[in-house]
């Protein structure tokens, strides 16, 4: 998903040709968003599954697909309390965490917008226009987004 | 900040997002779908209003602690009483020192309806039934888990007139020597109370085990202490804390068991290790078992879910996976209930069992939002069935094919 603006999406191409090229790099983002390994694969599936109804009417698939990851990241955190106290009703799954690291931990721990600029200017690569529309916020939103998120980590790891 | 911290922290994030991106390869085939959370109540399901979680991560702590244990009040005059009986002295935690609280979770929000229902449960009403029941806690895996083999010591009632409320309690020793004990009664502060004392935390209904009405922790530095109030009594258990990572949530499933023993667990139905015996045939084509999971509480609720996924290139673009959970020793009305009441679920029968089915799903086989069905067979437990890219034709099939052992 990285880069996206350098995949040249061809008109022929057919949703199961970009599910193939795409999903990788959309877990991956996911998981980058979300810090969490085990969900990033269904939030992807949820991202594509809403992508899918309105295949061939989006200009930028790749741009169009990175939103609803962030979109599903952003629904999934808002959740994560509900998770928690639920957690003790179902199985836990087989996940493979993130190795800890001072860096690791300080990221994990920003706010989830916060971090999800840090990751799509810094994993995937993007703009800031690019970024803000994925975010849906303004470009200045963005900056101010990004500086809070270095001036916290830097402060995190200086402690 | 200077520029060149700057430059070094974005090359540091650049290395760690690119090393993290890699690592999601190695989860991606381990890990499988979450199991029922279309199911469950969600925030946009849920009423108005913030709510505190309470993780309860009572298994997972190691370490023997002391346990010492007091009633801060059982009689009329509400006045701090030791308890009595015991070989062991115990610690007063009616005058508890102030502590950080809990960490709060600004994002929880939880439906009241989350609260199970509290089943019948018989009064504590001698001193022999007080100390069977406080027996039967200790004995319970969770709490082996957290105290070992514990000595517990001669029960009493702490009344001093047959006027007087009921009131018992007893000293308990843990494997490591450490002093403890337990009490309970018809009345104990500081429930009731309109605002709570300093260290003490309310505990929200979301975290309260079923039957238990409402319960207050306190953290006073040197004990951890819950007392919660079901069934018109009153459970306070205090711990001594020898060492870290001791939360008065952790106590909240044992206190509660006293006052609300644990459901036995089913004989009959599908259960945990039932789930290993699918009949294949009910699988849709190009399922094949992926994993299996299990857990435990200190309520004894154990889990296990097998997960299937599709294999061939229709099933990889859809999606197309399938979990299955059971929960044992849950209350399964108060779940059925729960989640019975939350919008776009409807009913049905799997297995001859009335089921509830998320809706709105997929008539044909397309990647939309998974199809969730619960249903159950027993008083203690719940059967989820989970799938991504599949109808409810062949959810329905799945769920019906599932074999008791």
């Amino acid at each position: 998903m990285a880069n996206d603006e350098a995949v040249v999406i061809d008109p022929a191409d057919c949703f199961e040709t970009f599910y193939a090229r795409e999903l990788t790099g959309a877990v991956r983002l996911a998981a980058l968003l979300t810090q969490s390994p085990a969900a990033a694969e269904d939030l992807a599936q949820d991202a594509f599954a809403r992508m899918l109804p309105r295949w061939g009417t989006a200009d930028n698939p790749a741009a169009y697909l990175r939103t609803c990851v962030v979109n599903a990241c952003f629904q999934w955190q808002r959740h994560a309390g509900v998770r928690r106290a639920k957690a003790h009703l179902v199985a836990a799954p087989n996940h493979v965490d993130f190795v800890a690291g001072e860096l690791a931990d300080a990221v994990a721990a920003l706010p989830h917008r916060q971090r999800a600029v840090l990751v799509l200017r810094y994993y995937a690569d993007l703009s800031e226009a690019e970024i803000a529309d994925a975010l849906g916020c303004r470009p200045g939103t963005v900056k101010s987004l990004a500086a809070r998120a270095l001036a916290r980590l830097q402060k995190e790891i200086q402690r | 900040m200077t520029r060149s911290s700057v430059t070094d922290l974005e090359d540091d994030l650049r290395t760690l997002f690119a090393s993290q991106a890699e690592a999601v390869d190695v989860a991606v085939t381990t890990t499988v779908a979450a199991p029922c959370w279309s199911l469950l109540p969600t925030n946009a399901d849920a009423p108005s209003g913030r709510r505190r979680t309470i993780t309860i991560a009572a298994a997972s702590v190691a370490a023997m602690f002391a346990i010492v244990i007091t009633l801060t009040t059982l009689g009329r005059d509400a006045e701090p009483t030791d308890v009595r009986a015991g070989e062991q002295s115990t610690l007063s935690v009616s005058t508890p020192e102030p502590i950080d609280p809990e960490p709060t979770d600004p994002e929880m929000t939880v439906p009241t309806s989350a609260v199970p229902a509290a089943p019948a449960v018989d009064p504590i009403d001698s001193v022999d039934e007080f100390r069977r029941r406080v027996e039967d806690v200790y004995r319970a895996p969770g709490a082996r888990a957290l105290f070992g083999d514990v000595v517990i010591g001669e029960a009493s009632d702490v009344r001093t007139s047959p006027d007087e409320p009921r009131g018992y309690g007893v000293n308990v020793v843990a494997a490591n020597g450490a002093r403890g004990g337990i009490a309970t009664g018809d009345q104990l502060l500081p429930l009731g109370r309109p605002e709570t004392a300093p260290g003490e935390t309310v505990i929200e209904p979301v975290a309260l085990p079923a039957g238990i009405e409402e319960g207050v922790m306190r953290d006073s530095g040197r004990t951890v202490a819950v007392t919660l109030r079901g069934h018109d009594q009153f459970v306070t258990l205090v711990i001594e804390k020898v060492d870290t990572g001791v939360t008065p949530s952790m106590l909240i499933p044992i206190a509660a068991a006293v006052l609300v023993p644990p459901l036995p667990a089913p004989t009959t139905g599908p259960g945990v290790s039932d789930l290993g015996r699918f009949d294949a045939t009910v699988l849709p084509d190009g399922f094949f078992e992926t994993g299996v999971a299990e857990t435990a509480d200190p309520t004894s609720t154990s889990v296990t879910a097998h997960f299937l996924t599709g294999t061939d290139q229709q099933a990889l673009m859809t999606g197309r996976r399938l979990n299955v959970t059971t929960v044992r020793n849950a209350d399964a009305a108060a779940v059925m209930a729960d989640i019975g009441g939350q919008p776009g679920i409807r009913t049905l029968d799997v297995r001859g069992y009335p089921a509830l089915i998320q809706v709105p799903f997929s008539p044909s086989l397309e990647p939309t939002t998974a199809l969730s069905l619960v249903w159950s067979e027993s008083p203690t437990m719940v059967v989820f069935v989970n799938g991504r890219g599949l109808t409810e034709v062949e959810l329905v099939a799945v769920a019906n094919g599932l074999r008791p052992r």
